[in-house]
């Protein structure tokens, strides 16, 4: 504290030395006998600083009065921090500074600076506790993110290889079920003819000569009352023979396709391959689902690190006068039942900040209603505002580890730490110590 | 109901979406009277006794006698004015009680006499010079003259023929005003009425109950169009039912006498039946100007700058059909370039021609049409009112500027606004709730944009009753205009006529109990459909209840209020979403009795000069000024604050129309005027936004306003070029206070229109009599902002003999016409030769920060090396200006290479400390060699100065004197 004042002490002697509203940074260009505008426009005997007309056109002349349009006047605020303002608001009646310097006509406002400095030391303080209580959640939510994510991709490829694998099985297959149906079709040609012969010989055609099997076909051409068509021929065929053979006996002896119970060979092959086809491609089906869903995971972007990822699948509510909004990232948004629209991706240069959902369901004589979602840190994932700044046009704030900038902190804590502007450079080791 | 619910129907399936509803507005055609009067050639029936004539003081009275058969005599006077006006009236002599008339519209206890008024003969020497040489007069045996001679020395005469009745006036040698030369003075007497059969009629008639036709209706909606249960807001499934009274024949049953002559009786329009149990009123006449090819004023109509012919058999191009009609409405999604009424009505007219200007101000706050005719020898009007007595005041002119004096004279002149009020405002329909008001605030102050007020619509009510907050989105008004406070910004609250009938809510109950509202015509309160479903209004008309209503604005009554809180009076047509023509019934009645029909123009005028009594009853002393917005007007409204044009849309042509439409009100005594800045209706793009600004600027009331459906479009949301674009255009709206508040003082001291067409100063200059795209702030500065998409030059016209100044470049053009250039950062604006414009260029938050900070004089020397200007100065908020004179009104010549400040009005014991901190002299010639300034003291001391070679421009820095002192600086 001792230090701090002799820090004080040192930077009211420093601006009493130099130009109203100017910055130690450029007292330099204030100190000659003549004055050069800051731009180089012209140049002017220094007494024409801040004597309250404006010469130069970049307003450098006048930082410490509102001279000049586009002007900018710096109070030192010794004891928090300098800033720099538009020099509009110098001598206006209204306090600006903390340190009261920009009303240095009236003398009206007092200077609140260290009480401020104390505010803005103790709300720096919280905010950057809630930045980095977020940054250190938000390893957690990249941790899930990039672990979910690089889970997903990995399923993606076990299920695309087994899909793979199972697609060789069913070409195989489906190479076998056609040599089987080939080898089935040319079986039964062969069967057919063995059937062929053993009906001839049957019939004992193989004993006719030319001669005789035109006598048979006469024959049975010219019998129109033969019960049957077998025994027609077949008494054809005996008596065109003239064998002592029983008609009969003949026909009965014949083995009719017709009457065959055993299935043929070929066909109980194919069977067997298509319930295999059927299973492997079952298989596939479940292999492909598998990919879908892994792959669902890895099509959104969940910004830097995946550290979005933990907060698909979850709904954020907050109750607004007499509205619920329900806030599902990557998935919806909705007032009440009412849709607000569905989500559409990252707005464009955002930088991952904030989310759109749009075709909502249609407002009365209006758009389509929409509504964004502005992340920004902090230590939980909470819906922080909705808004409604144009009508069916929602805005909403939500915080998240997930928005948190482990470098966020840091420069926080430099902000902090940076000296009071005015005791620059000579106070600078001296009020880094004492913070 | 059922009947108004039918007329809705049939007029929904007419109606195309992006227009007005025609059919909901009735035409001269719809409409008896204007039938009546129209249709016929009213004979000229009516004649003056020469042998009841006698005049006394300066007015001339007499009786009339003639009309139709039965009629009463009637009583006239022409009263001759010490402005060199002349008012002319004539009221029933028929020993009834007579007709109504508002004693607040004209100011009788401040007209005065004309000195030397006199009865003269034809060939008395002073009539020669009066009526011009070889004007031709009647015989003394066929009219009376009367000769008076005007406050600026004009000598007048006005001919009073006796057959028929006809009043010719005079001045300076020429014959500026004829009335009734046309012979319309047309007077219905009053009949009596049959009391039994009235009541009959009207008890079979109906009264008009709930909705018919099985939908149930929800809601009115802005557009007067209703919003079913249903859901359903487009009624084209409806089926059509009867309409309420079956028009004409049923209503003549009300007349004792048999009246047979057509629209006498009741009349049905749009489901409603006006039954009109008194019969039949109206009043007209003609009246020419001879010599006068244009004619302007009868505000307002979304039309032309000089009115276009709309007399039956007008062959003129662009001839309305239609006359102009002045009915104060509501009119949802108004259309451009026809007469159709809009939210204000103003019966003046003002004509013009070569060399002459004059006027006639129609007295009548009941329903009026006007039919402009052009043919020779001069333009004419033909006005014709439903009701009221005859109330027309001849304005001889000569000049326009006269011409306003006169009629100011008879209406006032516009309130003296406080300074904030011309600073640029932000509205918008609605900033939702303390936090919006405080990003916007937080928006205005990041970038360095200034603004004076932000304004709160409907929204911000507890259920739109007004006077209350909604508790969940304005928890802390008063700390929230505090806030605004803090930086010398105000707010502005909506406040409208209707009140919610709510049996919980103080000002409903009270309105109630003490029987402040309107009456319906069966005596019941009127009940009515606006923002907060049912409601009452309250009859501003009665002096008690303007002074309840006056009281509700003190800050214990209207809680959240503060000193920094002013006033918005919207819908006060007024606006009845249910009602014919969404307005009011025309039998509703004040608390005095007196039927709707004979004040209804007159509705919005008592509700804004009830609030600006308010608004000055908050303050111990009632020593500060109002500021109070209102959409209705009428003549005299001007007392009591600013009017904007209603809703209007984005689009370029609405644009363009608001400098017709501001011009013709400022014509009319009405100075304090605006237009919404970006349109009201849908969403302007940034090449609008940007024009748009650019002519608010140079407008009176400066605006920027938004529909709730629309995007948001503050300053900043187009991009930061657009940003800096339009902050410019704010800036120097606001560099340019001190001449906009020196202007306000003119207009209120002597009634010239702030804005004003070219010919009110070149009056001889033909080119300008039409003139509606460029116009004079005062009489030193002119303005032709570019109003049309994608434009990049605009063609300007510099009228007179004498070079303009840019005012931006510091250039200089010839009189004539030229293109300029004109990219978007460009606002075309010029100086006149021989002017000095004061400035104050150091960009504020707002107006009231800027009140310390020193000025800058431009002076544009003219070809003989003289110039002349003005600035006022007062404390920008309080009375004291009238009250103890504390004021200062500085002249500033420059003559032979000196400029001189001295004292015009006011007086020393206003003493503020602002300095002159640069004297821009252009014209001089060449460099001086040295500059010297002599400050209150009389010490001179030597200047430093810059000259500029290339544009002649002298730049005195720091010359050490005082805004409020005399001071001089030569040039040697």
């Amino acid at each position: 504290m001792r230090l701090s004042l002799v820090v004080l002490a040192a930077c009211v002697a420093a601006v009493s030395a130099g130009t109203r509203g100017v910055p130690q940074s450029k007292q330099r260009h204030y100190d000659g006998e003549t004055f050069t505008c800051l731009d180089g426009s012209a140049t002017m005997p220094s007494s024409r600083v801040n004597d309250d007309f404006c010469d130069c056109e970049d307003g450098s002349d006048e930082p410490g009065t509102a001279a000049c349009e586009g002007g900018s006047f710096f109070c030192p605020n010794v004891g928090f921090r300098g800033k720099t303002l538009p020099s509009m608001l110098v001598n206006d009646g209204v306090c600006d500074c903390c340190d009261g310097s920009d009303e240095w006509e009236s003398g009206k406002c007092a200077n609140t600076c260290v009480e401020e400095g104390r505010e803005w030391r103790e709300h720096m303080a919280e905010r950057i506790k809630s930045v980095e209580q977020g940054a250190s959640a938000r390893l957690a939510y990249a941790e899930e993110g990039t672990k979910a994510t690089a889970a997903a991709g990995e399923k993606v490829t076990e299920a695309t290889s087994r899909i793979e694998a199972l697609d060789r099985r069913l070409t195989d297959l489906r190479a076998e079920r056609t040599a089987a149906e080939e080898k089935g079709k040319s079986d039964q040609l062969a069967a057919a003819a063995a059937a062929n012969d053993a009906v001839a010989t049957a019939l004992g055609l193989d004993s006719l000569d030319a001669q005789a099997l035109r006598r048979a076909f006469v024959q049975l051409a010219r019998d129109a009352n033969a019960k049957t068509q077998a025994e027609g021929v077949a008494k054809a065929v005996a008596r065109a023979a003239a064998s002592p053979q029983d008609a009969e006996a003949a026909a009965d002896a014949i083995a009719w396709p017709g009457d065959d119970t055993t299935p043929p060979v070929a066909e109980s092959a194919t069977s067997t391959v298509d319930a295999e086809i059927a299973r492997v491609q079952s298989d596939r089906d479940a292999a492909e689902a598998d990919r879908k869903s892994a792959a669902a995971d890895t099509v959104n972007d969940y910004g830097p690190d995946s550290a979005f990822y933990p907060l698909k699948g979850k709904c954020f509510e907050i109750s607004i006068t007499q509205y619920t909004y329900k806030i599902c990232p990557f998935v919806d948004a909705k007032q009440d039942f009412t849709s607000l629209g569905k989500f559409s991706g990252w707005q464009e240069g955002s930088d991952h900040s904030v989310m759109l959902f749009t075709d909502g369901q249609s407002c009365w004589n209006g758009p389509a209603r929409s509504m964004t979602v502005s992340f920004e840190c902090g230590s939980e994932d909470k819906v922080l505002a909705v808004d409604e700044p144009s009508k069916c046009a929602y805005s909403s704030r939500m915080s998240t580890p997930a928005a948190c900038d482990a470098n966020a902190a840091k420069a926080l804590r430099l902000e902090l730490n940076e000296p009071p502007a005015a005791a620059e450079p000579a106070a600078e080791g001296a009020a880094k110590d004492e913070l | 109901m059922r009947a108004l619910f039918a007329a809705l129907l049939a007029a929904l399936a007419a109606q195309s979406a992006l227009a007005v509803d025609r059919s909901k507005f009735r035409t001269c055609q719809d409409t008896g009277f204007c039938r009546r009067h129209r249709s016929k050639a009213v004979e000229a029936k009516w004649a003056l006794d020469p042998k009841s004539l006698s005049f006394a003081g300066a007015t001339l009275s007499g009786r009339l006698d003639g009309g139709e058969a039965g009629a009463p005599p009637l009583s006239l006077t022409v009263r001759l004015l010490d402005t060199g006006a002349a008012r002319i009236r004539v009221v029933e002599n028929d020993g009834r009680a007579p007709r109504w008339e508002s004693p607040d519209v004209v100011l009788e206890d401040a007209l005065r006499d004309s000195s030397d008024a006199a009865q003269v003969r034809a060939d008395d020497a002073v009539v020669r010079a009066a009526a011009g040489e070889t004007t031709s007069l009647p015989a003394d045996s066929d009219a009376t003259l009367l000769h008076w001679t005007s406050a600026s020395g004009r000598r007048q005469l006005a001919a009073v023929r006796f057959a028929p009745f006809s009043v010719d006036v005079y001045s300076e040698g020429k014959h500026v005003v004829a009335v009734n030369s046309q012979g319309n003075f047309y007077f219905e007497h009053r009949r009596v009425q049959n009391e039994a059969a009235a009541e009959a009629a009207s008890a079979a008639l109906g009264s008009g109950g709930s909705a018919g036709s099985g939908r149930r209706i929800l809601d009115w909606g802005e557009d007067g169009k209703p919003i079913y249960a249903d859901g359903d807001d487009d009624a084209a499934s409806a089926e059509a039912a009867p309409a309420e009274g079956q028009g004409d024949a049923s209503g003549t049953q009300l007349l004792s006498n048999s009246e047979s002559e057509e629209g006498m009786g009741a009349e049905s329009f749009g489901g409603h039946t006006d039954n009109r149990p008194h019969g039949p009123t109206s009043v007209g006449v003609d009246t020419a100007f001879p010599g006068s090819t244009h004619v302007y004023g009868i505000p307002e109509h979304a039309d032309t700058l000089a009115l276009r012919a709309t007399a039956p058999g007008s062959s003129e191009a662009g001839a309305h059909s239609e006359p102009y009609r002045l009915y104060n409405l509501d009119v949802f999604e108004y259309e451009l370039h026809n007469p159709m009424a809009l939210y204000g009505s103003i019966p003046v007219m003002i004509a013009h021609g070569q060399g002459r200007t004059a006027g006639v101000f129609w007295n009548n706050p009941s329903e009026t049409f006007v039919d402009v005719a052009k043919a020779s020898p001069g333009a004419s009007a033909r006005w014709m009112s439903e009701s009221g007595v005859f109330d027309l005041t001849v304005m001889p002119g000569p000049s326009a500027r006269e011409v306003f004096r006169q009629y100011t004279a008879m209406t006032g002149t516009q309130a003296m606004p406080p300074r904030f009020a011309l600073g640029y405002h932000q509205c918008r329909w609605n900033y939702k709730d303390e936090a919006d008001v405080a990003a916007v605030d937080a928006k205005f102050e990041e970038h360095s944009f200034p603004y004076d007020v932000l304004w709160l619509d409907i929204e911000h009510t507890d259920g739109k009753r007004y006077f209350s907050w909604d508790k969940a989105l304005f928890p802390e008004p008063a700390a929230m205009q505090n806030r605004l406070a803090e930086r010398g910004r105000k707010m502005v609250t909506i406040v409208d006529p209707h009140i919610k009938r709510d049996s919980s809510w103080r000002i409903h109950t009270e309105a109630t109990d003490k029987g402040l509202y309107i009456k319906s015509k069966d005596g019941g309160d009127f009940e009515g459909w606006c923002w907060p479903g049912s409601s009452s209004y309250l009859d501003f008309t009665a002096p008690h209840v303007r002074d309840w209503w006056a009281q509700q604005f003190s800050l214990q009554n209207y809680q959240g209020s503060t000193g920094s809180l002013y006033t918005w009076n919207d819908m006060n047509e007024p606006s009845v979403f249910n009602g014919p023509e969404v307005s009011m019934h025309k039998e509703s009645k004040s608390l005095g009795g007196v039927e709707h029909r004979e004040w209804h123009n007159l509705y919005g005028l008592y509700q804004q000069m009830a609030t600006a009594r308010g608004q000055e009853l908050r303050v111990a002393d009632g020593n500060t000024r109002p500021f109070v917005l209102s959409r209705a007007f009428f003549a005299g409204s001007q007392r009591y604050g600013a009017i904007w044009t209603g809703d209007n849309a984005a689009h370029w042509d609405h644009l363009r129309i608001a400098a017709p439409m501001l011009m013709s009100i400022s014509l009319s005594g009405l100075s304090f005027a605006g237009a919404d800045v970006g349109g009201f209706f849908e969403n302007p793009d940034t090449e609008l936004m940007i024009r748009w600004y650019q002519a608010g600027a140079f407008q009176p009331f400066f605006r920027a306003h938004a529909h709730i459906d629309t995007k948001r479009r503050e300053p900043w949301l187009f991009g930061d070029e657009v940003l800096a674009n339009l902050r410019s255009t704010v800036r120097t709206r606001y560099a340019l206070l001190p001449f906009w508040y020196t202007q306000f003082y003119h207009t209120h001291a002597s009634g010239e229109p702030v804005i004003a067409p070219l010919w009110v100063d070149y009056p001889t200059d033909e080119t300008t009599f039409a003139m509606e795209t460029q116009w004079l702030i005062g009489s030193d500065l002119m303005v032709r902002p570019v109003v049309d998409a994608g434009a990049t030059t605009a063609d300007v016209y510099f009228p007179g003999t004498e070079q303009w100044l840019d005012v931006a470049s510091m250039e200089r053009l010839a009189p004539g016409r030229a293109t300029v250039a004109a990219p978007l950062d460009k606002i075309p604006v010029y100086q006149r030769a021989g002017s000095v414009v004061p400035r104050q260029v150091r960009p504020r938050r707002c107006s009231a920060l800027m009140a310390n900070d020193p000025f800058t004089l431009t002076v544009f020397l003219d070809s003989a090396g003289k110039a002349s200007g003005d600035l006022y100065l007062d404390d920008g908020i309080s009375y004291d200006f009238q009250r103890s004179k504390s004021f200062r009104l500085r002249r500033f010549d420059f003559e032979g290479r000196v400029l001189k400040s001295s004292l015009a009005a006011g007086s020393k014991a206003f003493a503020v400390a602002n300095s002159i901190e640069r004297i821009v002299v252009v014209g001089l010639g060449a460099a001086p060699a040295k500059a010297f300034a002599t400050n209150q003291d009389g010490a001179e001391t030597e200047v430093d100065f810059a000259y500029d070679a290339s544009k002649d421009v002298v730049t005195v820095r720091k010359p050490g004197v005082k805004a409020a002192y005399d001071f001089s600086v030569r040039f040697e």
